[in-house]
């Protein structure tokens, strides 16, 4: 492995022409500036009063119907200084990795462990989903990447949940959960619109396999019995998730649809890849490409524990 | 004392805040804030932290964690502060200690200069300083003069905009 080549994005991306319906496309929007999303934190403010200094700065803007009170920006706009966002008022987060907690579909009550939470974007979804009604606990490794994430549940003033600093797969399984996140840490293939291209050759998705089935494989063992879980992933490579998802599916764990919004398109989990066959309930996850939506790159699967 | 070390009490390295009744009624006295704002809530403190925090359940959780819920204020009680993050939650439904501030001292404010107030009708302490529906953060009254007590980074990100 160690010999292969670096790959230049173009190079590395070839693979997956045949399971790319406008491979072309794909490359152009792959090289697009990304849309942020700006949200409302619906605890402290409404949509109308962010909607309305959206329109007193003249940024360009447009409504996402699948989500109160998000703004997807297509012109230069930066919030992050202002003090809606310095309050808590406002996050901002890439359209794509709110799918995972739209997948989710938190409800109030429930308890929810996000696994590797780290800055809290989705932590930060979850619990406005939740109304404050319910048990989060945002979880990751590192201390660098909890202060970000402590830092960014502070700024939104989410009273339902706790920090933990963890090691995912030595996570105790003396309380157990209604719905777990597993955002794996992943080659972030998907980033491309956002984040430099990093050298890299093309087995580079292979490193990160281990880690993600065995973040899943601890899920489980934290889920409830009639529980989910949503594996999500900002890469492309099917070695990072029908191969990963393919190792837990058994009798007791199944795929199950995931109810995304109309609006949205995406592509349905392979059926084969190389020559592995997959099960036949994998074409129930959803591959987000980022010419479909206009977004970056994304994987969402949906488990439950029978 | 045994039962104050942390280390063993399973793995929890939090524990019940001792001052829960007195931080509530400083909160409710120094800014109006209503008594519901408070049913069901919890607050905590965590080893090695002079923060305290508030979730809106109890914490039936028996592991290390390094934040609970909001963090609401930051010292030895009664000395220390309230924080930003709880006034930014909580600061519109404040009733007392609220200063509205036009433009010019708000930059006045952000370059940590003081303002002059007129003592009849603020007293001492924590304040709530905001500017039209835009709650601006934690304030402090002291010797009849207004500072802003922002961080650092805050008071340079509010300048920059």
């Amino acid at each position: 492995m160690k010999n292969q080549p670096y790959l230049t994005y173009e190079e590395y991306v070839e693979k997956y022409r045949g399971i790319i319906d406008d491979f072309d496309n794909f490359l152009a929007y792959s090289k697009k500036p990304l849309p942020k999303i700006i949200w409302t934190n619906l605890l402290k403010t409404n949509p109308n009063h962010i909607e309305n200094l959206l329109i007193d700065d003249s940024v360009e803007y447009q409504k996402l119907d699948w989500w109160n009170g998000a703004f997807k920006i297509f012109s230069e706009y930066k919030p992050g200084k202002t003090i809606e966002f310095l309050s808590g008022q406002i996050h901002v987060q890439e359209e794509v990795s709110m799918l995972p907690v739209i997948a989710l579909d938190p409800q109030k009550g429930e308890s929810i462990l996000d696994m590797c939470a780290a800055p809290g974007n989705k932590t930060a979804g979850i619990c406005l989903r939740m109304n404050e009604q319910g048990f989060v606990v945002a979880n990751d490794l590192k201390s660098g990447r909890v202060a970000l994430l402590q830092n960014s549940l502070s700024r939104m003033g989410f009273t339902n949940v706790v920090v933990t600093q963890k090691d995912g797969t030595q996570i105790s399984d003396d309380f157990k959960y209604d719905k777990i996140l597993v955002d794996a840490p992943c080659s972030a293939e998907g980033n491309i619109r956002k984040s430099k291209w990093s050298r890299r050759n093309d087995s580079h998705s292979l490193k990160f396999q281990p880690i993600q089935i065995k973040l899943l494989n601890r899920a489980l063992k934290l889920l409830k019995d009639g529980g989910e879980i949503i594996y999500s992933t900002c890469t492309y490579s099917p070695d990072e998730n029908e191969v990963v998802v393919s190792s837990v599916i058994k009798d007791n764990v199944v795929l199950e649809t995931i109810n995304f919004p109309d609006t949205l398109k995406y592509s349905n989990g392979l059926k084969s890849w190389k020559d592995i066959e997959f099960h036949e309930s994998m074409n129930k996850c959803c591959r987000f490409w980022p010419h479909q939506n206009d977004t970056g790159g994304f994987f969402v699967a949906k488990l439950r524990k029978l | 004392m045994i039962q104050e070390d942390f280390s063993l009490q399973n793995s929890e390295n939090y524990k019940p805040y001792e001052q829960s009744i007195e931080l509530v009624e400083f909160l409710k006295n120094q800014f109006g804030f209503p008594d519901d704002l408070f049913v069901g809530k919890s607050f905590y403190t965590i080893e090695n932290s002079n923060i305290v925090y508030m979730l809106n359940s109890e914490l039936d959780f028996h592991y290390k964690v390094t934040q609970i819920g909001i963090p609401v204020f930051k010292g030895e009680f009664p000395k220390g502060y309230v924080t930003n993050n709880f006034i930014y939650r909580y600061g519109k439904l404040a009733k007392k200690n609220v200063i509205e501030v036009d433009d010019n001292s708000i930059m006045t404010l952000l370059n940590r200069e003081g303002i002059s107030l007129s003592e009849e009708n603020y007293g001492n302490g924590h304040q709530i300083l905001k500017s039209g529906q835009k709650i601006l953060g934690r304030g402090w009254i002291r010797e009849g003069m207004l500072y802003f007590d922002g961080s650092k980074i805050w008071r340079q990100n509010l300048l920059d905009n």
